[in-house]
């Protein structure tokens, strides 16, 4: 006898319980979006498949873990903080060596840099959509400070086209580094305590 | 384009003081420097860096004291210590370096194209710059003759040593560089 468990409790299907993996996904993902949440792990008989991509044509039993929206852009949001804890030194570090050393040094690091800058970028992105469906005291914040960022790395990146350190060096420093500093405000004193405070209230 | 004259109070300091410098200015004749222009208008001179197909201000759109304090506040500057400077541009950040080192900090400026320092010297007094005894100036190759230019600008042997070290020259530039 097939079972599915969810967050710990047994799930009852309307008739017959699927046989297909992919079939009871598809039914746990539209009842749980309905009610704000996300699949985060989806366990067929021990192997999660939301890991590994993989998922078998039949099962024993099935575990699935889901967090709510709120939970979800929370733990996002620290995990991406913790990346750049040290981003806005290594920034600040890359900006005094611009002027200092050849051309041809920084821009070899150009890889480097865009990597450091990439989960900042994907961290304001991807908390966009959560903005636009739960409209929060923050969002025009934040759409704000999205809009300045990728500004801000449009010229960075035609800089790097260019060939033009001045350029590099006045957006990284008079706009770009203000703008990450800026957010990461916006992060630790807003938006990361209000979610902590709905996921308390749920 | 056409050339510039080198303003009369810059080129009799480099009489004085750089007399091949002033040499090789004359000896490039009307050339024009092949990456670098400057834009003239009302509110002043501004180089510009031909890269390609784009054309960008050296010194950016900002203020450019703040472009030069933000790359001299980038250096690691010792006392009593030479520091070789590639480029002269627009003199601004010479001028800076200048005003803002102690007074045992010697520093060479290379710059490569007689033209560009022409056209330099013809827009901005750099009188100031150019009489300080903390400042040596070198233009074109990097030969015999450049040396015994900075030789003969009045320095003391023990910067001949170092400035004698000189194979090859722009390595040695490059290693000891701050621009």
């Amino acid at each position: 006898m097939s079972s599915v468990i969810a967050d710990g409790e047994e799930v009852v299907f309307d008739g017959d319980v699927p046989t297909d993996p992919n079939h009871v996904y598809e039914l746990l993902m539209g009842a749980l979006s309905e009610n704000g949440r996300a699949v985060v792990k989806f366990i067929v008989d021990g192997v999660d498949t939301v890991a590994s991509g993989d998922t078998p044509s039949t099962y024993d039993k099935i575990e699935v873990i889901s967090l709510s929206h709120d939970e979800l852009t929370l733990r996002l949001i620290i995990e991406s903080m913790n990346h750049l804890s040290t981003a806005e030194k290594e920034f600040e570090a890359y900006i005094r060596n611009i002027l200092s050393v050849a051309w041809s040094d920084v821009f070899q690091r150009m890889n480097e840099f865009i990597t450091k800058v990439q989960p900042f970028a994907d961290l304001l992105d991807n908390l966009s959509p959560y903005a636009q469906t739960y409209n929060p005291p923050w969002k025009e914040s934040l759409e704000k400070v999205t809009r300045e960022q990728a500004e801000s790395l449009g010229v960075i990146l035609t800089s790097f086209q260019q060939g033009n350190p001045s350029s590099l060096s006045d957006e990284l420093s008079i706009n770009f580094l203000p703008i990450f500093k800026r957010a990461r405000k916006l992060f630790s004193e807003n938006i990361i305590p209000f979610l902590q405070e709905k996921v308390k209230v749920a | 384009m056409k050339p510039k004259s080198i303003l009369p109070q810059n080129a009799a300091l480099l009489q004085k003081r750089f007399p091949l410098v002033l040499q090789r200015i004359i000896d490039a004749g009307d050339r024009m420097p092949q990456d670098f222009f400057y834009e003239d208008n009302d509110s002043g001179s501004t180089l510009m860096l031909q890269r390609g197909e784009y054309s960008f201000p050296v010194y950016g759109k900002y203020k450019k004291d703040n472009l030069n304090k933000r790359w001299f506040s980038s250096l690691v500057l010792h006392p009593e210590s030479l520091y070789a400077i590639t480029g002269v541009g627009d003199g601004s950040h010479l001028s800076y370096f200048l005003n803002h080192s102690t007074s045992g900090t010697n520093f060479l400026a290379a710059e490569k194209d007689p033209t560009l320092l022409r056209e330099t010297l013809a827009r901005f007094d750099l009188t100031e710059l150019l009489s300080n005894e903390r400042f040596i100036l070198g233009t074109g190759e990097l030969d015999d003759a450049f040396f015994a230019d900075i030789q003969g600008a009045g320095y003391p042997a023990w910067l001949m040593s170092i400035v004698s070290y000189s194979l090859p020259c722009m390595v040695w530039m490059r290693d000891t560089t701050i621009v």
